[in-house]
């Protein structure tokens, strides 16, 4: 069944705060940092919800960042929670943005939920300048030959590949890939917190997608051994033109 | 914080230190580096927490299997 979106549910945002994710802001500032954008640097945030990685980077890192998301319910709550920055209302797949504009181009737990993530790439790369960085992170699946051929209703997970997998799409999107790390310790605090705060996995899965699918969907799930990357990769200079 | 943590009978116990009864109040749990918030019974002279066995077994165990990665 489908269920709502989690990073649109209020179980999501009472643990994470306006971040959404897992490892909110403190994984964005180990991507930016190891990015080492100048100020002033153009970053777009790709997906960008209620804009708390773009405010981060304008304040904190004095960037001129650009919030994208399709949600309009969440860009009038970024909107109002992050005065003057810049956002605009538009599809991950078709960003209106023209080629070359960007020194970097941050999305983050967005990719999964894309239908066309190969579209997505091509757009990032499209939009980013020669040596351009693109920070990805995301869920992705630790075991994925045990994956369940989809996790239908799943938000999120249901996008999650493995991490070759991943690799072969940042590759045929003309991306090359600088950075891998495996954050998954952030997912597994984010799933402690949930429980904790909801009571059990079930109350949580319930919640989140109608407890007639929790069991079985919890069960393919744990065998996939969800995780949690931090990916940076580069628009290739040689790719110009 | 949560505040689903203490039944009403949990705060019939007496503390056999202080010999008063347990009250709710907000307590820090911390396991493998993360810590979390809830509102349990504690004594409020010795500050001994009481963990009903259902919430060890329950979601606590839950939380220490995630964290774990298991």
């Amino acid at each position: 069944m489908a269920g709502t979106a989690l990073y649109e549910s209020p179980l999501l945002r009472q643990v994470t705060g306006p971040a959404l994710r897992p490892g909110g802001l403190a994984l964005t500032e180990r991507a930016v940092d190891w990015c080492g954008f100048s100020p002033g640097d153009r970053v777009l945030d790709l997906g960008c919800g209620l804009g708390a990685s773009a405010a981060y980077m304008a304040g904190d890192h004095r960037l001129k960042t650009l919030g994208l998301d399709i949600s309009t319910e969440m860009l009038a709550e970024a909107a109002l929670a992050c005065q003057g920055l810049p956002l605009v209302r538009a599809d991950i797949q078709a960003i209106p943005l023209t080629a070359v504009s960007m020194d970097g181009v941050v999305c983050e737990c967005v990719l999964s939920l894309a239908d066309r993530p190969q579209a997505v790439l091509q757009e990032c790369r499209r939009v980013l300048k020669p040596g351009g960085s693109l920070i990805l992170s995301d869920l992705y699946l630790r075991n994925p030959e045990q994956s369940a051929p989809n996790f239908a209703g799943c938000g999120c997970l249901g996008g999650a590949r493995g991490r070759e997998e991943m690799e072969a799409i940042i590759s045929a999107a003309g991306l090359e890939l600088l950075l891998w790390e495996d954050h998954s310790h952030y997912l597994r605090e984010l799933a402690a917190r949930l429980i904790w705060e909801h009571g059990s996995a079930d109350a949580v899965w319930g919640a989140w997608h109608g407890a007639e699918c929790c069991q079985l969907q919890a069960a393919r799930i744990a065998k996939s051994r969800p995780g949690y990357f931090l990916m940076i990769a580069q628009r290739k200079a040689e790719a110009v033109g | 914080m949560n505040k689903d943590n203490i039944r009403p009978q949990d705060l019939e116990w007496i503390c056999a230190k202080c010999g008063v009864n347990l009250e709710p109040a907000q307590v820090t749990v911390e396991y493998l580096g993360n810590e979390f918030v809830a509102e349990l019974p504690r004594c409020p002279g010795c500050g001994l927490v009481l963990i009903s066995e259902e919430l060890a077994s329950g979601k606590m165990a839950e939380v220490e299997q995630i964290l774990e990665d298991k």
